[in-house]
């Protein structure tokens, strides 16, 4: 190529660097061309990669959800301060049925102990009535310290989630709620007592007390007694029954297997469902929140000694 | 390396140039253009898209694998495996193909140096038990799949990865929850 250079004038010569420059930028813009669709792919495959991570962020926030749900869990039967309730409410039932039978039975047979059978009743009847608020303080006293733990997990575990991409954007995640309730297909941890056939008789005919196997009273009853004493309230709730002294310990359960307790019956598991902003920050600007529950069951009643 | 045929009218030389220069430019950018596409960038595409699905089926498998941990008693835990449609449907979703599914519990004893696997329908031996001599500490249903993921593009035959569906032995295992007996049967729900 110089050597044809040298035949042409000093104009002709700045022509012909011209044209060469232009024959290189145009082999040089394949190059370019090159690059620009290497990057392209790159970037496409980087957006790729963070949407399919978002499929793992959802994975992380159920196991968030699901620790949250176990920390109230575990505050709620929380030195089986549950199960006993229920084995007190159960015991005591059964005293002011005794009362009951005895105070009766005095004042047809002696009537000289007829006061102090009846002073006995009303204690027992008195019992039952302190009982009974001490039952309504132990469910709201539970259910606030499980929304304080599982609060405390939330404040743990939030700071970890915000991210910031050109093309994604997760936020903190929002605590949408969260319910105390039962698991089903669990009775109460207090056997039917025995000893009285006649209070047997009557949970046999109220159908309190479950069919199969151990002889539970069934979960989120109020165990009413029959006659003068029907007034008063015996409410059992759903915990898990110590079997063979095996404590059935706070576990995750799955969503389908919670239920909410009727009334104001002690609660024996938690579930919490929790939100999680992300958005898109190429293209158009579309966000969503991913919502994931989780749900746990409280420790089971201990053996009673 | 035209510079042979500028004799005669320069202004009439230079413009023939400029339009070789140009048409060969061209020429060389089409075919650099084919070559990039069809040989670098839709094999790379191609080819990219099997991590992003791997990942997608990973984290199905271990979400499922969770989920059957969560069940009450382990018979359950084999009717959510066989008949929950969450878990094929999002495989169809992917173009991921599940062959031998299976799903089995296996128990590690405390020290760590034995172990045992039970199928489905076989009940744990006595010894293997929470209570049992072996004292065993880890309970875990493991779930394992020959997974075909296929790439963007794929036909039956082929290179695999490439052109046709890659077969991964994919295996993830959780922790049993729940260790409590039933009330009914005396039984440890891990056992039913």
């Amino acid at each position: 190529m110089s050597s044809c250079t040298n035949k042409l004038g000093s104009k002709d010569l700045r022509k012909n660097r011209n044209s060469s420059a232009k024959m290189r930028c145009r082999g040089g813009s394949v190059l370019v061309l090159a690059m620009i669709v290497i990057g392209l792919l790159a970037v496409s495959l980087l957006i790729g990669y963070s949407y399919g991570g978002l499929f793992f962020e959802h994975n992380r926030l159920q196991a968030s959800a699901n620790e949250m749900a176990l920390a109230a869990a575990r505050k709620l039967n929380d030195k089986d301060r549950i199960g006993q309730m229920n084995n007190m409410i159960a015991r005591n039932r059964q005293l002011v049925f005794a009362g009951r039978q005895q105070f009766d039975e005095c004042k047809e047979k002696y009537p000289g102990l007829a006061s102090l059978a009846e002073e006995l009743l009303d204690e027992s009847r008195d019992s039952a009535k302190a009982l009974e608020l001490q039952r309504k303080q132990l469910s709201i006293m539970a259910k606030k310290e499980a929304k304080q733990a599982m609060e405390k997990k939330f404040e743990e575990i939030n700071k970890t989630y915000a991210m910031y991409l050109p093309w994604m954007k997760v936020e903190e995640p929002l605590l949408a709620g969260w319910q105390c309730g039962r698991v089903v297909n669990t009775e109460s941890n207090v056997e039917v007592l025995k000893n009285i056939a006649e209070l047997e008789a009557h949970d046999q005919e109220q159908s309190y007390a479950s069919i199969a196997g151990m002889k539970l009273y069934k979960h989120d009853i109020d165990a009413k007694l029959p006659d003068a004493d029907g007034d008063l309230t015996f409410k059992i709730a759903a915990l898990s029954a110590p079997v063979m002294k095996t404590v059935a310990p706070a576990r995750i359960i799955l969503n389908a297997n919670y239920d909410s307790v009727v009334g104001d019956n002690l609660p024996s598991a938690c579930r919490v469902k929790v939100w999680l902003p992300v958005g898109t920050g190429l293209g158009p600007n579309a966000s969503s929140k991913m919502s994931c529950i989780g749900a746990a069951s409280a420790t089971g009643g201990s053996t009673q000694q | 390396m035209n510079g042979t045929r500028t004799s005669g009218d320069p202004k009439l030389s230079f413009q023939s140039r400029r339009r070789k220069a140009s048409g060969h430019g061209l020429t060389e950018f089409a075919v650099g253009l084919i070559v990039l596409i069809a040989f670098v960038f839709a094999p790379l595409f191609n080819i990219a898209i099997i991590p992003i699905r791997y990942l997608i089926v990973e984290g199905a498998m271990t979400e499922m694998a969770h989920r059957v941990v969560l069940c009450e008693k382990r018979t359950e835990a084999y009717d959510m495996f066989t008949k929950d449609p969450w878990f094929t449907s999002i495989l169809e979703k992917c173009s991921v193909t599940i062959a031998n599914p299976k799903l089995k519990l296996t128990i590690i004893s405390k020290n760590g140096s034995s172990q045992i696997s039970v199928p489905n329908g076989v009940s744990i031996p006595s010894e293997w038990l929470p209570d049992g001599s072996f004292e065993p500490s880890l309970y875990s249903m493991e779930l394992s799949a020959d997974c075909s993921i296929a790439p963007l593009f794929s036909s039956a035959a082929g290179l695999p990865g490439f052109t046709s569906p890659i077969t991964l032995h994919l295996h993830t295992s959780s922790p049993w929850e729940n260790f409590s007996r039933d009330p009914v049967t005396s039984q440890y729900f891990v056992n039913e």
